[in-house]
């Protein structure tokens, strides 16, 4: 298991291809958690969805693994799979997830992120796209850069504005907040 | 605009960074998609491999060809379950075809009683009723009278009418009742009668069949079995009714002479009926003992043309040199015909399978290759 467990990505797809279930069990153990995480964060905290999502993820590296041509990691195809599944259920009925978070989840969550997650939903889908993967714990701006097939001087540009759109959205959420009160 | 003093750059971030921290200690969903996937691909291994997939090419290919053959085998005017040709069975055109292939009629078996085992059924060699009452004979008491009538076409009427006089065999008291050409000279028909032995009745039939086309046969047996046993009676009754008149002249001596007279009147009577009755019953017995084989020979319309000899082993090389030459034009033909009538098959058949291979590797390279999100 020490060997396989400090094999590469592509190598372990290889062999989960060649017939070793086990080399996809190491992927998931390295990417599963990370790509729940990350596609809890793009659907707004709905746990059940992002499962729905990984998962789908997974059926797509079992049918497709042998295609792989490795013209990008395994790691960025991982990661792009997951961002397209939830951008499209995003977009289903209306364009809008419905809002119902799912309430483990966000007992988990404190005052900060709430408010975060709050002002998230009032941005656009590219600029809540470009916050959630630069600030992922499991990508570099490289590898987001990467995911979004743009330079990383671009993402850091981006990165910028999105941060800026999130501070306004941020004081309008806290402005509205405080009018409620008053 | 009032700025977000309580959240600096460093709480947003570690809060994003919250929103999209990992869940879930071990991977479980990995493991639900493996048994989905092995639930829907349980044939797929199949298909996948090479000698399935030339299988259900293999498949497609006979049944797009399958379905030609039905279409030209209908616009041709066959029926579908008819040879690939398309034509049906026609029938014979002569009786004679019939005879050619059909096995030998034993009239002797089936007069001996044999008839299950030797009467085709399709041979109208012999009255039905006749054979009928034949075979429920006892064999050992039918005394039966034979006869055959054959048509032959012969393309030389007189050499198949010497021969057909050489089938009696006069040593074992065969002959030839009855012999006449007709026609003028090439004769274009001739009649004989041949008496040939009972034993020998099936055999000469079948040499006469040899020497030509036989165009009608006919063969009957007249069960005379009761006559002759009647004959016999009757014979044997008037012999000792002779017996009695002799007896009483010789005892009788001093009888008076017109008495006498009147005896020996009817002993004269008497006689000339067993004479009678004695040759009538040869007769039935010769009848019994030979056969009667009646054949009509008749000139065939059109002699067959023997084919050109050929001279040598030079020429034959040539000739199946252009036969095979042949062979392959025909070949070349009717392959250009098929490929030509059944263009829109291969068409559509060319460019499903294309569309079909070019669908799934741009739906694998698509699947491999997911597409950068849009920004």
């Amino acid at each position: 298991m020490d060997d396989i467990s400090t094999t590469s990505d592509e190598e372990l797809l290889r062999q989960f291809c060649g017939g070793k279930q086990e080399a996809l069990g190491v992927l998931a153990q390295r990417y599963e958690a990370l790509l729940l995480g990350l596609a809890s964060g793009l659907l707004s905290g709905r746990g059940d969805l992002a499962a729905d999502v990984v998962q789908d993820c997974w059926v797509r590296v079992i049918k497709y693994g042998r295609s792989f041509d490795e013209r990008s990691t395994l790691r960025t195809w991982l990661y792009r799979m997951v961002v397209n599944r939830c951008h499209d259920l995003r977009n289903v009925n209306g364009k809008k997830l419905p809002a119902t978070v799912n309430e483990s989840t966000e007992s988990l969550e404190d005052e900060d992120a709430r408010r975060v997650r709050a002002a998230m939903d009032e941005l656009d889908d590219r600029v809540r796209l470009i916050l959630m993967l630069c600030f992922h714990r499991g990508l570099t701006h490289e590898q987001a850069a990467a995911v979004l097939e743009i330079p990383v001087g671009t993402l850091k540009s981006r990165l910028h504005s999105a941060m800026n759109e999130l501070r306004a959205a941020l004081t309008e959420h806290t402005e509205q907040a405080k009018r409620g009160e008053s | 605009m009032k700025e977000v003093n309580d959240m600096d750059n460093d709480q947003i971030a570690a809060a994003l960074e919250r929103l999209t921290q990992p869940v879930g200690a071990e991977p479980v969903l990995y493991k639900r998609a493996l048994e989905a996937q092995t639930r829907t691909m349980k044939f797929a291994p199949l298909i996948r491999t090479p000698a399935m997939r030339i299988g259900v090419a293999a498949m497609l290919v006979l049944s797009a060809g399958a379905a030609w053959m039905t279409w030209r085998t209908m616009e041709r005017g066959g029926t579908v379950g008819s040879p690939v040709y398309g034509f049906a069975a026609k029938p014979s055109a002569s009786p004679s075809a019939e005879y050619a292939n059909a096995p030998e009629f034993d009239l002797n078996g089936v007069l001996k009683g044999d008839a299950e085992h030797k009467m085709p059924g399709y041979r109208r060699a012999a009255d039905d009723a006749t054979l009928k009452g034949l075979a429920t004979a006892d064999r050992s008491d039918r005394q039966v009278v034979r006869k055959a009538v054959m048509e032959l076409q012969i393309a030389d009427v007189r050499a198949g009418y010497m021969k057909a006089l050489l089938l009696a065999s006069e040593a074992s008291g065969e002959f030839v009742q009855e012999s006449a050409l007709a026609g003028g000279d090439p004769p274009t028909s001739a009649n004989l009668t041949l008496r040939v032995t009972t034993a020998r009745l099936s055999t000469v039939l079948q040499q006469l069949r040899e020497l030509g086309k036989v165009t009608s046969e006919t063969s009957t047996g007249e069960d005379v079995t009761d006559r002759l046993v009647d004959l016999g009676a009757r014979l044997r009754n008037e012999e000792r009714v002779e017996k009695e008149m002799l007896d009483l002249l010789e005892k009788r001596k001093d009888s008076q002479l017109k008495d006498v007279l009147d005896v020996r009147d009817r002993l004269g009577q008497v006689r000339g009926v067993i004479e009678q009755l004695r040759a009538q019953q040869a007769a039935a017995e010769k009848s019994v003992a030979l056969a009667t084989i009646l054949v009509v020979i008749r000139a065939a319309p059109e002699a067959p043309k023997p084919p050109p000899p050929i001279a040598g082993f030079g020429e034959r090389l040539q000739i199946a040199a252009m036969d095979g030459l042949h062979s392959a034009g025909d070949s070349v033909i009717g392959l250009s015909r098929g490929a030509i009538a059944g263009l829109p098959w291969w068409t559509g058949l060319t460019l499903c399978g294309f569309g079909v291979v070019a669908l799934r590797r741009r739906m694998l390279k698509q699947a491999a290759r997911e597409p950068a999100p849009a920004m």
